[in-house]
């Protein structure tokens, strides 16, 4: 009677320790110590299944609880077993050891894994040297806590599932890169991704709730999804998405002012042909009357004045024209940036003679795929507008350099200046059709939208850094050509 | 000399019938091409500055159905310089092409006095 009131003592304060077990490790711990009392007894081996072909081995090596990731065939039979020889040729494999007597006691789990064919989750392994009524005895006693045993690893096993599930969600959450918000039905914050921890932490809350929302110079718009869990029809939570529309937003804007180019580039062209005609009339016609009119006379300065204007108009359709054809474009050749340089410099002695000029040219290959003369052009403008930045003196520094960028190769052409800079106000207008801050005569307010609108057109840009007082540098960006060999 | 000047634009005509009136030269005009080739058969030019571009026939057709040419030169103008040359011009028959807008309406009356004086 005492005997068995001591077992079921045992057995309660068993089940007590199993419930308040964490981990697959602290399981096996608890059940090496348990069997203490029986001396020929190994440490347990546990093994659960994770596939038909792969299962997880907890073992002894010495105090310390090894994990092994076995594959093999899972020994499949669902009966308590007694030095069976399959089970005994299965752990010699994977311990690389002959076994001795073995009990083999398969464990009935309620969690399936993801394979529902296996007939047995999890073995429990003793090796022993018991005889006889001992091993009745260890048999009974590892019979009463199988219970115990099965329930707690169930209870692991599924917790593990969940902590990976949970990872796993959690890890898709943070992954993603718009910021994504779930709100309580009071509009609370309950979870919210990495992206918004980062971009939107400190964002007005009842801005969160707007149509879209700047923030740090990113644009998002929001898409509100309600979530109904419950029978009643309010949700119970909302799931906020920000999509990040910034690029998407400039690229429309510049997709846009593209089509604006395009078209205002059509018409000049147009408009300019239409006024060819008339303007030649009138210039020719100036020139016919200078001769027949006396020099020094307020009619010959006149007419002089009426020839000179013609020939501006006359240039700036030229300009125009020259922008507006496509032809050139089709006349893309292979020349160093540096090249073009050296073409161009002699065309602004005139201009630049009383700057010091300080001439960085690369000696790494920077060919471009370009038209010549409307890099020329691009190259003439911008120097002539940082002479005219300079007034009577100043340096003048034209530089080219050959950049990696990404898995290419970029040549860039930085043209700076001593000048005064470009005030801040204007810095944004500066590449617009017919922006000018030059008094009439000097500039048509075309050179440096040509130039952006020739450089875009050989897939490169122009940026301007500028600083008050201190000067400019244009820098042109265009993708190194390949040059041909020999 | 005796210029015709063929160019359905007043003001290119005008002024190319003063450049060569200046210099002395007898200047016919017409505004199409049609009437060019009236003048061209009722008082046989020296010659004749054509524009490329009309309405009705265009330069280079009045250039194909002017016959008995002798020794006249001819000059297509142009304000399509990319489309036409002095290649082009002379494939169509043309002894010189000028691009237009003329920058200097004397050069032009030059070029034509030289024409004449190589041959």
């Amino acid at each position: 009677m005492t005997k068995k009131i001591a077992r079921e003592r045992n057995l309660s304060h068993f089940v007590k320790d199993m419930s308040g077990v964490a981990s697959v490790y602290q399981l096996m711990s608890l059940l090496k110590n348990e069997i203490k009392a029986f001396k020929t007894v190994e440490n347990p081996l546990l093994a659960y299944a994770q596939s038909q072909n792969e299962l997880h081995l907890l073992f002894y090596q010495g105090s310390k609880i090894i994990k092994k990731d076995v594959p093999g065939v899972w020994p499949q039979q669902a009966k308590i077993r007694l030095n069976n020889i399959q089970d005994s040729q299965f752990l010699a494999n994977v311990f690389g050891r002959p076994f001795g007597k073995l009990l083999t006691i398969p464990l009935q789990l309620k969690r399936k894994s993801s394979n529902d064919q296996l007939l047995v989750s999890a073995i429990l392994f003793f090796e022993h040297a018991l005889v006889g009524d001992r091993l009745v005895e260890f048999t009974e006693f590892i019979g009463d806590r199988l219970q115990s045993i099965s329930i707690v690893l169930d209870r692991l096993l599924l917790e593990n599932d969940l902590n990976e599930a949970a990872l796993l969600w959690e890890q898709t959450f943070d992954g993603l890169q718009d910021p994504i918000v779930i709100f309580d039905s009071e509009a609370q914050i309950l979870r919210a991704n990495k992206s918004f921890t980062e971009n939107l932490q400190n964002v007005k809350s009842k801005d969160l709730f707007e149509k879209t929302l700047k923030v740090n110079n990113k644009i998002y718009e929001i898409r509100s999804y309600p979530i109904i869990t419950g029978e009643n029809q309010s949700p119970s939570n909302i799931i906020n998405h920000y999509i990040d529309v910034t690029l998407a937003q400039r690229l429309k804007k510049q997709m846009i002012q593209n089509e604006k180019m395009a078209a205002l580039g059509n018409m000049a062209g147009n408009i300019a042909h239409e006024l060819n005609n008339p303007l030649t009339g009138i210039r020719s016609l100036a020139q016919v009357l200078i001769r027949k009119a006396s020099p020094g006379t307020d009619i010959f300065a006149d007419l002089h004045e009426v020839e000179m204007a013609a020939e501006r108009c006359q240039v700036i359709i030229k300009n125009l024209l020259e922008f507006s054809s496509d032809k050139l474009e089709n006349q893309k050749v292979l020349i160093s940036i540096n090249d073009i340089v050296q073409r161009t410099l002699p065309l602004l002695k005139t201009l630049i003679f009383q700057f010091e000029l300080q001439l960085k040219l690369t000696e790494k290959n920077c060919f471009v795929l370009v038209e010549p003369h409307l890099m020329q052009q691009v190259v003439f403008n911008i120097i002539k507008n940082a002479a005219q930045a300079m007034g009577n003196s100043g340096v003048l520094t034209v530089k080219t350099e050959v950049y990696k960028k990404g898995g290419a190769n970029e040549v860039q052409l930085i043209i700076s200046d001593t000048g005064g800079g470009i005030d801040p106000s204007i810095r944004d207008q500066i590449f617009d059709f017919f922006f000018t801050t030059k008094s009439t005569g000097e500039g048509t307010g075309l050179g440096l939208s040509m130039s952006k609108n020739i450089v875009e057109k050989f897939a490169g840009n122009i940026i301007v850094n500028s600083e008050l007082n201190i000067g400019s540098e244009f820098i042109i960006t265009l993708p190194q050509a390949k040059a041909a060999v020999g | 000399m005796k210029v015709l000047i063929v160019d359905d634009e007043p003001l290119i005509r005008r002024s190319l019938v003063r450049a060569f009136a200046n210099y002395g030269h007898v200047v016919f005009e017409a505004d199409d091409g049609v009437k060019g080739l009236e003048i061209w058969q009722a008082e046989a030019p020296d010659i004749i500055l054509l524009d490329i571009l009309m309405p009705g026939l265009t330069g280079p057709q009045v250039l194909d159905q002017i016959e008995n040419r002798g020794n006249a030169k001819i000059i297509l103008m142009s304000a399509y310089a990319g489309e036409y040359n002095l290649k082009k011009a002379n494939e169509l028959g043309a002894d010189m092409f000028i691009p237009k807008p003329f920058t200097d309406i004397f050069a032009v009356v030059q070029i034509a006095e030289n024409l004449m004086v190589v041959n």
